[in-house]
């Protein structure tokens, strides 16, 4: 009876041990399976697209500084009458109706 | 900015903030505060400045302005313009009573000034004009709180449009 036990355990022991050492990766030589995802996530598109960097806005590289002021100013006293506009007669349309600003067109 | 006189009574009716009181309200906040004028491109408020004054446009033009850079340079960029009538300065009532924005004359105008402490003092005797000039106020506020919310709408709804696009 105490024999069986002891080959019963024994048994036991060995199994688990071969499970141990076939589930922990060998850390110094990467498995065949490794390899192929490791090549398979080069040539892969990301599952998540990141967005794009949004360009800066383009007021003209040699726009002068006072004339880029000018048309803020003019782009805020439009954006302004638009938001009069809206306020006078709250509608989704008005709300984000176009304007003439040149810092948006 | 040079004070030269007290306004005339009868001068009342084209400041906004005073419309609704009476006549003879209207001439107790008149009568507290001086005419000033200021030369066409004179900062006369600035930001984060002490708001102890109360400022009525009588005649001219003022730009409100906020600091922006620009291609690394520093420069005030028009927010609103006020005409005759308009009424800055609201930080003077508000606390914690510091200019939010700066205030810089377009030509030559004249602006009746009223001290914050005066006018508190004025609601404190008088608390039928306190609660009628804070009302008008309240609503000018609530006005201009709506246009900067409904410019930052707009402007939120380009910016995820251009996100849209570059994705």
């Amino acid at each position: 009876m105490l024999l069986t036990l002891a080959a019963v355990a024994a048994i036991i022991w060995l199994v688990a041990c071969g499970v141990f050492l076939g589930l922990v990766p060998d850390a110094e030589t990467p498995r065949e399976e490794d390899a192929v995802v490791a090549d398979a996530s080069v040539s892969a598109q990301p599952v998540i697209s990141l967005p794009k960097e949004v360009p800066a806005p383009d007021y003209g590289i040699d726009v002068p500084v006072e004339l880029l002021l000018h048309r803020l100013e003019k782009h805020i006293r439009h954006e302004e009458a638009a938001a009069r506009n809206y306020i006078e007669q709250p509608s989704a349309a008005n709300l984000h109706a176009p304007t003439d600003s040149m810092m948006v067109n | 900015m040079c004070p030269s006189r007290y306004v005339e009574n009868d001068g009342w009716q084209s400041f906004e903030l005073l419309l609704g009181l009476t006549g003879e309200q209207a001439a107790r906040v008149v009568q507290l505060g001086e005419v000033v004028s200021v030369s066409g491109g004179e900062r006369f408020i600035r930001l984060g400045g002490n708001a102890d004054r109360l400022y009525l446009i009588r005649t001219g033009t003022v730009a409100l302005t906020m600091p922006m850079s620009l291609r690394g340079e520093e420069k005030e960029i028009l927010l609103e313009e006020k005409g005759n009538g308009s009424t800055l300065g609201w930080s003077a009532l508000v606390p914690p009573h510091r200019f939010t924005l700066s205030a810089r004359a377009v030509v030559d105008s004249e602006l009746l000034v009223l001290k914050g402490d005066d006018l508190r003092a004025l609601f404190a005797e008088a608390p039928d004009i306190g609660l009628i000039l804070t009302g008008t106020m309240s609503a000018m506020i609530g006005r201009r709180l709506l246009t900067v919310q409904t410019m930052w709408v707009r402007a939120m709804q380009r910016t995820l449009e251009t996100l849209g696009q570059n994705q």
